[in-house]
């Protein structure tokens, strides 16, 4: 078969572009935004940036693969919003390298629709801690949310055993205590941490733990394996799931630190069973709207080459 | 308001006055003339009370296009003209507006374009004189009426000054008498001075409102920048100033890390999604325009423009754009461009002025917010580096200090089981300060890159531990340090010397000690000495164990003899220790 170099049409440049607009949008641990994007025709490249990694609370690099599934989650939504349908190829360089996805068009093919829908709600979805109003959580969204999950390629599990969720409800208690310390061992400037300020309208702190077993739903999102490329995966079914929260106006508040602190670790692992591996651990909920995250400046973020 | 109060007052002469007696007839005459003066004089009365009402009328309002069709309206009331209308002029010497009265909509869309500026509405821009005309149509200067157009015989034309300059045109048609008089000319003369400063007024008011439109958007800038969290201040900046300056679509754009190019940061407005994030070159805009002078750039017409065109008409056909540089204390930040729809209303100098006000606000703004968040990471690092202090400088000693004691006591106890215990706690503690120390230098590491020299990093490692010793330990340095000694090498040189000195600290009572590091091609040699007490005690031996060790990693030796440092008076035996590795 012979290949036809082609004109790519401006359109689909543009296209591309706005993909990685939207992608800088996506959460990640403490505001961090550890990714850089390059623009090249109409590919897309999600790269990590390990200067932005989080290295005491974060060794693995797990959160920093994470924010990059999100970041390409929503670039898959956007591409699929302006009529494209894109292919995502992980780790072309292997799982080592800082290279973790590139997206690029297939010409000829419709969108995923399902997918579209989600981009409108890509700026709703930048969470802060948020505070909650005690109602609780609907079946049917929980439903649509384990749904998300296994399009992605994950398990997503409702905590309801009340002994366990009073367990883990605790559990951030210790974690939140060892993640102040991040101020100081940590990477990165202070406005990372913004997470950490206290916020006007009276949001419970995370240790506040009585409060939040009532109402809000705990949902742990799990992979079968625990190798970076599951981790970009589970990233993807984290923000799926986190823009399907926000388009049903629900809100939701990632508990990261008990999923990297080793204990808790443990903790998820053996409630979860062999073969499944805790990425996850959402905090699901009404709450009233938070002031949005500051995003980083895009000339930091985006290169265009050619 | 009625016409008629504008008009003349009715004739109040009785139909028949008649005297019988022909003497009176002179008289007769006589009342007569007075009779007509005074009718005369009540018209004149009439009209000037008229152009009284319609000053009032005119300068009545401050929001100029109410202005303008107060002055048409109160001009056609004022000389009777079924039409009338308002041209202003623009730059290029055509009409920018048209505010016409007298015609109902749907004459006004039967004829469609309104008058460019040809025939009789020209010949008032070209020669800004008032034109009284009996019947239009024979005057050369007209062109016939576009299909539609309602028949206008009688005209009069005045020039509207604001300033001396030609602000632009009243034309009225259609007399209620006919034809217009030289007095209806006078009192459209009259009127269209004051229009002039009605027009002059309601301007100064819009500009002085608008300049309080840019100045509270500065400061809601100023404010949000000041907050941590909520919407990204140059987004805030680009809606505000879209806000305020009425634009369609504004950008702010920032040159790359190579500065070669700018990219759209933020972008609002119309078809703004698909712009965020477009990079172009430099060269070539007007952006690089105005970063060269520091001066903003006024486009009249993107579309018409021959030299470039802007960003913004890759997804918009602007016309009417402004360029504003957001100027840093050591370079350009970056580009504010504001631009309106082809077609659209130009952006006047005094727009230019009030946003380059703005645009100077927001750089400041801006400039602000980056130096708070450089002052944050100096906090954080501050903070960290106080920190490594408060560890070596109080908990270290205080360890140090029940260390001290702790083996004292136990010292004078026979060897038991509680003489063990009380060892293995001062070991316990020695361990503690070890990793308090390791914690340090984490800490310290991480303020920047590590760019130490060997030199430097051992000269720290001797200021680090001073505070534990009761005198500076003199250091010397001998040969190419830095181009011989391996990278590999340095960390154990670090924790030799760290060793070394610390167990003459602890152990050796010594009042004077010296570090000497020499190298050369062939080898490295650190040799540590001191006055103190010598080999004597057995508590020594553990550390010199590690510190073999740490020799014989790298192929060298460890010899540790007794000996003082030269031309020393001191009474004790002293210790010297001199750790070798061959370089290869």
């Amino acid at each position: 078969m012979s290949q036809v170099t082609t004109v790519i049409h401006p359109q689909v440049i543009t296209a591309v572009r706005r993909a990685a607009v939207r992608a800088t949008l996506a959460p990640s641990i403490h505001n961090s935004q550890p990714w850089r994007f390059v623009v090249s025709g109409d590919a897309l490249e999600i790269h990590i940036d390990p200067s932005r990694q989080l290295r005491v609370l974060d060794p693995r690099g797990h959160q920093v693969a994470l924010s990059c599934g999100c970041a390409l989650f929503s670039a898959r939504a956007a591409m699929a919003a302006c009529g494209l349908r894109a292919k995502v190829r992980r780790f072309p360089m292997g799982s080592g390298s800082t290279l973790a996805a590139v997206i690029s068009v297939v010409s000829g093919a419709g969108p995923d629709t399902e997918l579209a829908a989600l981009d409108a709600v890509v700026e709703a979805g930048r969470t802060i801690r948020p505070a909650w109003r005690g109602e609780a959580v609907p079946p049917q969204l929980v439903s649509v949310l384990v749904d998300a999950a296994s399009h992605e390629g994950a398990q997503l599990t409702t905590i309801a055993h009340l002994e366990t969720r009073l367990a883990i409800a605790r559990l951030p208690l210790p974690a939140d205590r060892s993640r102040r310390t991040e101020r100081i061992y940590g990477t990165g400037p202070q406005t990372w941490m913004s997470e950490e300020l206290p916020q006007a309208g009276g949001a419970p702190p995370a240790a506040d733990s009585d409060e939040r077993t009532s109402a809000e739903c705990l949902l742990l999102l799990s992979t079968a394996q625990d190798d970076p490329t599951s981790w970009l995966r589970a990233g993807e079914s984290l923000q799926r799931i986190l823009l399907e929260i926000a388009r049903a106006g629900y809100a939701a508040s990632p508990l990261a630190q008990v999923i990297e602190l080793p204990q808790t670790n443990a903790l998820l692992c053996a409630e979860l069973g062999p073969r499944a591996y805790p990425n996850a651990l959402l905090l699901v909920g009404s709450a009233v709207s938070a002031p949005q995250l500051r995003r980083r400046r895009l000339v930091d973020m985006l290169t265009q080459v050619g | 308001m009625s016409p008629d109060e504008f008009g003349a007052g009715e004739a109040l002469i009785p139909e028949e006055l008649s005297f019988p007696d022909g003497p009176r007839l002179e008289l007769d005459q006589l009342l007569r003339q007075l009779l007509g003066h005074a009718n005369e004089v009540l018209a004149a009365q009439g009209r000037l009370r008229g152009l009284l009402a319609a000053n009032t009328l005119v300068i009545g309002d401050l929001d100029l296009p109410v202005v303008l069709r107060h002055i048409v309206e109160a001009a056609c009331q004022l000389v009777k003209a079924q039409y009338g209308a308002l041209g202003v002029l623009d730059a290029g010497g055509g009409l920018s507006q048209f505010i016409h009265v007298g015609m109902d909509e749907e004459t006004v869309e039967r004829i469609g374009a309104l008058p460019s500026g040809k025939g009789l509405v020209g010949a008032l821009i070209d020669d800004p004189r008032p034109i009284r005309l009996r019947h239009l149509a024979q005057d050369p200067r007209s062109v016939s009426f576009p299909p539609g157009h309602p028949p206008m015989d009688s005209f009069l034309g005045v020039p509207i000054r604001v300033r001396q300059e030609v602000f632009g045109n009243l034309y009225l048609a259609e007399a209620a008498s006919g034809e217009f008089t030289a007095e209806d000319e006078e009192l459209v003369t009259a009127l269209a001075v004051t229009a002039g400063v009605a027009i002059e007024n309601a301007r100064l008011f819009s500009q002085g409102k608008q300049r309080q439109n840019w100045l509270q958007a500065s400061t809601l800038i100023t404010r949000q920048l000041l907050s941590a969290e909520g919407e990204d201040p140059l987004s805030l900046i680009a809606r505000q100033a879209r806000q305020v300056a009425d634009a369609d679509l504004v950008t702010v754009v920032l040159p790359t890390a190579d500065g070669e190019r700018l990219m759209v940061e933020v972008a609002t407005g119309q078809h703004a999604d698909g712009l965020s994030g477009y990079t172009y070159p430099i060269e070539h805009t007007y952006a690089s325009q105005a970063f060269a002078t520091g001066r903003p750039v006024l486009v009249a017409d993107d579309t018409r423009s021959t030299t470039f065109r802007t960003h913004l008409s890759t997804v918009l056909p602007v016309g009417p754009v402004m360029v504003l540089p957001l100027v840093g204390t050591h370079r350009m930040r970056g580009a504010l461009v504001i631009g309106r729809l082809h077609g659209r209303l130009q952006f006047e100098e005094a727009d230019l002025e009030m946003a380059t006000t703005f645009a100077g606000h927001a750089a400041v703004a801006l400039e602000l917010a980056d130096a708070r968040a450089d002052q944050q990471r100096l906090l954080l690092l501050d903070d960290r580096d106080r920190i490594a202090r408060d560890l070596h400088d109080h908990v270290i000693q205080r360890l140090f200090a029940a260390g001290l004691n702790v083996q004292s006591v136990a010292a004078n106890l026979v060897p038991d089981d509680r003489r063990d215990r009380l060892e293995r706690a001062v070991a316990g503690i020695d361990e503690t300060i070890g990793q308090i120390r390791t914690t340090i230098f984490a800490l310290r590491g991480q303020v920047g890159p590590e760019t130490g020299t060997v030199r430097s990093r051992i000269l720290r490692i001797a200021s680090d531990l001073s505070s534990l010793l009761p005198f500076e330990p003199s250091l010397d340095f001998q040969g190419p340090l830095d181009s011989v000694i391996p990278e590999s090498f340095i960390d154990d040189l670090e924790a030799v010397t760290r060793e070394a000195l610390t167990n003459i600290a602890r152990h050796a009572q010594a009042s004077r000690a010296s570090v000497r590091l020499s190298a050369d091609t062939t080898s490295i040699t650190l040799e540590v000495t001191d006055d103190g007490v010598g080999l004597d005690s057995g508590h020594r031996r553990s550390g010199l164990a590690n510190l073999r060790q740490r020799a014989e990693k790298h192929g060298g030796t460890l010899l540790v003899e007794p000996g003082a440092p030269a031309c020393h008076t001191s009474t004790g035996k002293g210790t010297r220790l001199t750790w070798t590795i061959p370089l290869s």
